[in-house]
């Protein structure tokens, strides 16, 4: 009996830790967010006085920051620019990593290896200062102020290392269902098609979230190659437009960090099933 | 009459009577003969950034540019930016002028004297001779001097070049309030009915009424931190205690005989008021802190644009439209107390102030001449529609100053004359409702006229070179500061090191043959 | 390795075929890699040749063409103390991130291994901070650390144990914390949801007989777990390390490198003298600076990744 009734104290404990560590976790990520979407709501007297509840409304709510996230700003707009920009990345991307990928990993042998390290470290060129030759680039190219700039630019970030990625998930499907394709009179390329890249989805939906976060986020390119206000993207536009001179609008700026922000994660939510199944087939355990 | 003066440009090429026959405005000018010879409309792309006053920005974009625009046959496209954004696109637009590219815009309203970029701009003496020659029958006595606070932070004496145009600067006064300040002067001696009435005269009494202040739980905000208010106020100080960066020949003297005692000393007035009478959110200031924490009712005193006293009145407005008593709204009280002092603080040795932000044009070098003279056209537009009677003549709204709120303020110094100013001021149709309910002056603001007499700009008494605006933007004078007031550093070895770090950008810009001065 | 079995019978079997094969494999393998790598070289070639190139001359804002000078820039910032703070700094906040990340990351994914009611909500809120635009995210933070309205200093003197303010970013110390905490908060999710694949991926049969001879908890967790997820951790902990130790965002909307100057990382203090300072060549050669670091730590940590993988 009393056996029993530790086992059940100690299961207890440990499922009130679980739940305990669970709560401080999303009350770490989430309570900015909260924070964010009350401030939407509140008005700015009840916002600058500091003795009031941050989390709570101290004054009757308003919808005036909201107005001015529709009515001033093309909020809506960006926020299709930026999916407009992420979707073309995305295809960009997919389109020079998937290949080279494959390539690397199956087809150049250790060449392959040293050439995928190297690919990768175009990663690390440092992007502070880049920002003007690479302008000087786009404007060659007659991109300047365009949507296609961002577009053209950005899978130089995202291609190394989703290539370096995916080398990893095709060197995790054996080689042998591949060659047992290749025996029944399939091509290369259509054993490619046919056997590698299907189970290489959860590796596609990886660098598809890796890519449409990296161009939705990045902010110095976006602010130097698209100066016209109808072709920013949300991160630029935003704070570019809800702060004036040295007056930050914190309302319409909370707001419109919180409206960017949640659909993008119902998104990764969705996914994430296939995310943690990519992993797991790509598996470093093989 | 301003349009009949000579000129070289194309574009300047008026019809002359024949508009007044045809019933244009009586200063319109014809379309201008690259227009009409190509055929095509011409183009005209302007970067400037988001006005602190939205209403100017609606008034810039949707009166000013397009009315100007249909009168020169231009189509004139106006891009909005955070100010702060400013120099990372101007980078990369004078990387592609420099490979004779199109740069994107063709010109830029820089917020500080964009003296770097001198290489891959025109000259914009012609435009200001041509301003100065000007009139206006709507305001007699032309648009007057180009001031000397423009005239030094756009001119390169090494080059003999102007290598932007200023239309406007926005003046820096301290901003305190009324209310927290008498109790302060009451508990005093010597602080006489002056000082009780108009706020601090001098450092001295800042220090002594911060104290007191400080202890109410109001300490005084000056910022020690990264920024362009730290930056600012800083100089104010160290050009009131006598003592600058640079002379008038951009020789480094902040730390020679004499200067060196007067900046040690004021490095250790500022070491004491920040341990008197300051708090440790100045070394965390913002662009924002002085607005924030003076509207959170936390500060008795700061400098900044008159946008501190702007935005207290928009929130007592929104009081007024929402029905609140004026006589205990905070809100409206709140502004009824915000008031800005008319003179800068007096140092040891005077009583200077700067300039909060200088706009200053410049135009790239594209050797594109259709657009120069165009862009070159609107400025000078820009100059004469500061004032109200001239913007009325000319079809423009209610003109620069009025748009503005009067943040903007002129440096052709009668661009809009000082009586213009004084009646705008007098009788502030932003505050008129507020002093109406409140029974207060609603000549709030009529002390920053005194701007005009006090602010300097940065860089003074030299000019605002490329080296004093990288001593600037590198926020050398506010770390030296800083780290004396937190005792990490002894005021000799702060000022040591700041003018090591100002000597080796000097001597850079020096070998660019962009900055003067030997030492 | 089947892989490796596959090749020799097939080598044994048919070495004509097979050289044929290797011979097709070559041209395939460069025509598929070929678009990628162009690609990258056109677009980025240029401008990272001109940085470099900028980083040797006199070069400014204003005449990005500046005089052949060596490497006196680099002499340069190496003397000056805000680059040796920024240099240093650098390193403090990506490694301490990163080492935050992993253990919060770690217990996380463990927590997250349970099923229960709610888990998806709970994934979808832990998903936030990732999919936040940083720029704007971090301007909320930088109310969070305000002097004055700071929502931690409101908590804290709510529960009696602050009066008045901390003034997060006024104090070197504290404001070092707070960007660390900026860039935890933002790079953990990604990494717990990486290794939430790594450990439901862990071989099931490996932990059971661990259960069954008796391993506790922390020694299952350190002799066997992280062990085994030591590849897949690689690849969470380049990936964030790549994002933080680059990153401007974070430190220019926070502090800009105050207060004085004690928070400046490399990128930002490029940003500053370069662009905002107009001196680009100075700016050019502090962002230049750690590449050949950058270099030699990639490929090993790649080398490490990929040996352990194999093993």
């Amino acid at each position: 009996m009393a056996a029993v009734a530790g086992n059940r104290a100690r299961r207890l404990a440990l499922r009130t830790g679980h739940i305990l560590v669970l709560v401080l976790f999303v009350l770490f990520t989430a309570t900015p967010f909260a924070w964010m979407l009350i401030t939407a709501f509140k008005r700015d007297s009840d916002l600058y006085n500091p003795d009031n509840n941050p989390f709570w409304f101290n004054e009757p709510p308003t919808l005036e920051h909201w107005a001015y996230v529709f009515q001033r700003t093309p909020y809506l707009q960006w926020l299709l620019n930026t999916a407009v920009v992420g979707l073309a990345v995305i295809l960009i991307t997919l389109a020079l990593a998937l290949p080279a990928a494959y390539s690397l990993s199956r087809l150049l042998g250790r060449w392959g290896e040293r050439l995928g390290i190297a690919i990768f470290l175009v990663y690390l060129v440092p992007p502070t200062l880049l920002f003007i030759p690479m302008a000087r680039v786009v404007s060659s190219l007659g991109l300047q102020n365009t949507l296609w700039s961002l577009i053209v630019v950005y899978p130089t970030i995202t291609i190394p290392f989703s290539t370096w990625l995916l080398m990893g998930f095709f060197k995790s499907i054996p080689r042998d269902l591949e060659e047992a394709a290749m025996i029944d009179g399939c091509s290369r390329l259509g054993a490619l098609r046919r056997v590698v890249l299907p189970l290489a989805v959860p590796g596609i939906v990886t660098v598809v979230i890796f890519s449409f976060t990296l161009s939705a986020q990045e902010f110095i390119y976006a602010l130097t190659f698209v100066t016209s206000t109808a072709v920013k993207t949300v991160s630029v536009g935003v704070p570019q437009d809800m702060v004036r001179g040295d007056i930050f609008y914190w309302g319409p700026l909370m707001g419109s960090a919180f409206l960017a922000s949640v659909p993008v994660a119902v998104l990764y939510y969705l996914v994430l099933d296939r995310f943690i199944a990519g992993f797991t087939t790509a598996g470093a355990f093989k | 009459m301003w349009r009949t003066r000579t000129t070289r440009r194309d574009f300047l090429r008026t019809v002359g009577a024949g508009a007044l026959a045809a019933g244009v405005p009586i200063l319109g000018r014809g379309p201008s003969r690259a227009a009409a010879q190509g055929g095509r409309r011409l183009r005209l792309r302007i970067l400037q950034w988001q006005h602190f006053v939205p209403p100017y920005d609606d008034w810039f974009n949707n009166v000013f540019a397009p009315r100007w625009g249909e009168r020169h046959n231009v189509e004139v496209v106006v891009d909005n930016v955070g100010l702060a954004d400013l120099p990372a696109i101007a980078a990369a637009e004078a990387a592609r002028v420099a490979a004779g590219q199109d740069p994107g815009h063709d010109m830029i309203q820089h917020l500080s004297p964009p003296a770097a970029l001198e290489p891959q701009v025109i000259d914009h003496g012609d435009l200001i001779k041509e301003l100065l020659a000007s009139s206006h029958p709507a305001r007699p006595g032309g648009v007057g001097n180009y001031t000397k606070l423009a005239h030094l932070s756009t001119y390169n004496p090494v080059t003999g070049k102007y290598f932007g145009f200023s239309d406007n600067f926005v003046p820096d006064p301290i901003h305190y309030r009324a209310d927290l300040w008498r109790q302060a002067a009451a508990q005093l001696d010597g602080f006489d009915g002056v000082h009780a009435l108009n706020g601090p005269v001098t450092w001295h009494d800042i220090l002594r009424a911060g104290r007191v202040l400080k202890r109410m739980g109001h300490p005084v905000g000056f910022g020690l931190s990264q920024e362009l208010d730290s930056n600012m106020i800083l100089r104010a100080m160290m050009y009131s205690w006598g003592t600058a960066i640079q002379d008038q020949d951009s020789n480094v003297v902040l730390d020679k005989p004499p200067f060196r005692e007067k900046t040690l000393d004021l490095l250790r007035f500022v070491k004491q008021l920040y341990e008197e009478a300051m708090f440790p959110g100045v070394f965390a200031w913002t662009a924002a802190s002085n607005n924030e924490e003076f509207l959170a009712g936390r500060l008795s005193m700061a400098a900044n644009a008159i946008s501190i006293s702007r935005t207290a009145q928009a929130a007592a407005l929104q009081a007024l439209e929402r029905g609140e008593n004026p006589e205990t709204s905070p809100a409206i009280q709140f502004a009824v107390n915000t008031e800005i002092t008319s003179l800068a603080p007096a140092g040891p040795e005077a009583a200077r102030g700067l300039e909060h932000v200088m706009g200053v044009y410049a135009i790239w070098d594209t050797g594109n001449t259709a657009v120069i003279d165009a862009a070159q056209q609107l400025l000078f537009d820009l100059v004469h529609s500061f004032d109200p009677d001239v913007a009325e003549a000319e079809g423009w709204g209610p003109g620069k100053f009025v748009a503005s709120q009067a943040y903007d303020y002129p440096t052709f110094d009668n661009a809009i004359p000082a009586q213009k100013r004084l009646a705008f001021l007098r009788n502030d149709p932003i505050y008129a409702p507020i002093a109406e309910a409140t029974g207060d002056r609603p000549n709030k603001l009529e002390r920053v006229e005194a701007a005009m007499d006090w602010a300097l700009h940065v860089g003074w008494p030299g000019p605002a070179n490329a080296a004093i605006d990288e001593v600037f933007n590198t926020f050398v004078i506010p770390v030296m500061f800083a780290r004396v007031a937190q005792g990490i550093d002894r005021p000799e070895d702060a000022l040591d090191e700041a003018a090591r770090q100002i000597r080796s950008i000097f001597n850079k810009w020096r070998r660019e043959g962009l900055v003067g001065g030997t030492s | 390795m089947p892989n490796t079995a596959q090749r020799t019978v097939a080598a044994v079997a048919a070495p004509r075929t097979k050289r044929r094969l290797l011979d097709r494999d070559r041209f395939l393998g460069s025509l598929l890699l070929s678009p990628a790598v162009l690609y990258i070289a056109l677009l980025v070639g240029f401008p990272f040749l001109f940085a470099i190139y900028l980083s040797l001359t006199d070069a400014t804002v204003g005449r990005p063409v500046g005089a052949f000078i060596g490497l006196d820039n680099f002499r340069e910032i190496i003397e000056s103390r805000g680059f040796r703070a920024a240099l240093r700094n650098t390193f403090v906040f990506t490694f301490v991130s990163q080492a935050v990340i992993l253990a919060l990351a770690n217990s996380l994914a463990l927590a997250l291994q349970r099923d229960f009611r709610g888990k998806g909500l709970v994934l979808f809120l832990i998903l936030l901070p990732w999919v936040a635009p940083v720029s704007l995210s971090t301007i909320g933070w930088l109310w969070i650390f305000h002097s004055r309205f700071s929502l931690i200093d409101w908590v804290l003197r709510q529960l009696g144990l602050l009066e008045g303010n901390l003034f997060w970013l006024g104090r070197p110390d504290l404001a070092m914390i707070a960007i660390i905490v900026v860039h935890v908060w933002r790079m953990f999710p990604f990494s717990t949801v990486i290794l939430m694949a790594g450990h439901s991926a862990l071989p099931k049969d490996v932990l059971e007989s661990a259960q069954v001879d008796g391993a506790g908890f922390w020694r299952q967790l350190f002799q066997i777990r992280l062990p085994l997820l030591l590849p897949i951790m690689s690849v969470a902990v380049l990936f964030s390390t790549v994002f933080t130790f680059a990153d401007m965002t974070v430190v220019y909307v926070l502090t800009r490198g105050g207060p004085f100057d004690t928070t400046h990382v490399l990128s930002s203090l490029a940003y500053f003298r370069g662009i905002f300072g107009g001196n680009l060549s100075i700016g050019a050669a502090i962002s230049l600076f750690l590449f050949p670091v950058l270099l030699i730590a990639a490929v090993l940590i790649l080398r490490l990744a990929r040996r352990t993988e194999v093993t």
